[in-house]
């Protein structure tokens, strides 16, 4: 049986008719969604981390029929952020095979959020993070860049 | 893998309990273990409509809805100054900020999971939990059983223990190998044990401490429960964890009092 929900994706009212039982990593990836990546599907790796109403959310175990009337945001819809994070973490080596940059990117976009006066201290960004596993990077690069996006993000302000 | 035939969101407690009646049914919490086994569900209930996300300041206690994550009970303020931060404490090593923005504090209840940081914590502090038809039941009550088709709604915590919650995990976020709970109330300290890995349970107390008895205490309480073998270490290393843990806590707390 298929349940209409209605949701925005990205900025844009979608509806759309969902099983129960599908998850919003395969709904999302079905839409176009292809940052959202699939990874361990038993909650552990943030692979697969979105936002929901702008809080990053594991799109592997959150039921799709639960977007009915929430904002969901993949790394589609902050490119421009995306962008200029991406280029912190290429300079500091973070990149390597890339596969988990889109849920770190949206991780560490979601907690600059929740920061809005000053940057996260590099204790409260391990923390935040450890929810996203990488393993290629060995962590330390994508610590550095959040470090120096922060700061920089700061100064800016 | 998960299969659910009926998907129902309620639009009031009374529905989603009649929905709990039918067999197959069952209330979605977060949904973050779904995964972890095989599960066919006829009913799914959904209660996120129900407006039960809340921390309320009563005074004298906290009334925690039972949908509010985990999230929240790690970032609010109010809660975790009145207990010294032993919120924070408890979840905040619980798989990440993404999970639990999602788990909520009645599924991490309900399920009586073995590994629960959540129970262990409930259990040390004065608590109830408020069932739909039955009412309000104390948490060392309702910890002990097995599931009934109720509705948990919300929680009571009253704030007249002090509190001191540690672990010990392979990993910063991984299930942990033994977790313990330690308060202090009018009546003495109460030590808990819990992911022995099974289910949460009060091990000793209320009992009055010093510095010189809290190590007999802590030999005490860890004899009191039993442990199992598992991939997070074998029952002797946990029953040793849980006895350095619960004298750590004990004298924390006893140190704290001493300020």
């Amino acid at each position: 049986m298929e349940y209409p929900i209605t949701f925005t994706l990205n900025g844009v009212k979608r509806s759309v008719s969902v099983p129960a039982d599908r998850y919003l990593l395969e709904q999302l990836r079905e839409m176009g969604c292809k940052s959202v990546k699939r990874g361990c599907e038993t909650s552990g790796c943030g692979l697969c981390t979105v936002w929901m109403d702008g809080k990053p959310v594991l799109s592997c175990t959150v039921l799709a029929v639960r977007a009915d009337g929430h904002q969901i945001t993949t790394l589609e819809g902050l490119q421009p952020e995306a962008k200029i994070l991406g280029g912190y973490l290429a300079d500091e080596g973070g990149e390597q095979c890339g596969y988990c940059a889109p849920g770190l990117m949206m991780t560490l976009l979601a907690m600059e959020r929740e920061y809005p006066d000053r940057a996260p201290t590099e204790a409260e960004i391990r923390h935040y993070l450890e929810g996203n596993l990488c393993r290629c990077s060995g962590y330390e690069s994508h610590i550095r860049a959040a470090v120096a996006y922060f700061q920089d993000k700061r100064e800016v302000k | 893998m998960l299969h659910i035939l009926n998907y129902e969101r309620p639009q009031t407690l009374e529905e989603a309990y009649q929905l709990r009646q039918k067999k197959g049914s069952a209330v979605l919490g977060g949904t973050g273990w779904l995964r972890l086994g095989e599960h066919t569900l006829r009913t799914a209930i959904d209660l996120s409509g129900l407006g039960l996300r809340y921390i309320k300041d009563e005074g004298d206690s906290f009334l925690l809805g039972a949908y509010t994550t985990l999230r929240d009970l790690e970032t609010s303020a109010p809660l975790n100054e009145a207990f010294g931060g032993a919120f924070a404490d408890a979840v905040g090593s619980i798989v990440g900020i993404q999970f639990r923005n999602c788990a909520t504090l009645g599924g991490s209840l309900y399920g009586r999971f073995g590994f629960s940081d959540v129970l262990t914590l409930l259990l040390a502090l004065d608590c109830e939990v408020h069932l739909y038809k039955e009412g309000w039941v104390p948490v060392e009550t309702f910890a002990a059983r097995n599931g009934e088709p109720d509705i948990l709604t919300e929680l009571r915590i009253y704030k007249n223990r002090r509190v001191k919650v540690l672990s010990q995990r392979l990993n910063a976020n991984d299930f942990p190998s033994v977790t313990i709970a330690v308060s202090k109330g009018e009546d003495g300290f109460r030590s808990v044990i819990g992911a022995r890995p099974c289910r949460a349970k009060i091990a000793a107390g209320p009992e009055k401490l010093t510095l010189s008895t809290a190590p007999d205490f802590a030999k005490k309480a860890a004899d009191a429960v039993s442990y199992g073998n598992g991939m997070r270490g074998s029952a002797p290393y946990r029953r040793q964890l849980a006895e350095v843990l619960t004298r750590r806590a004990a004298l924390s707390l006893l140190q704290k009092e001493a300020e």
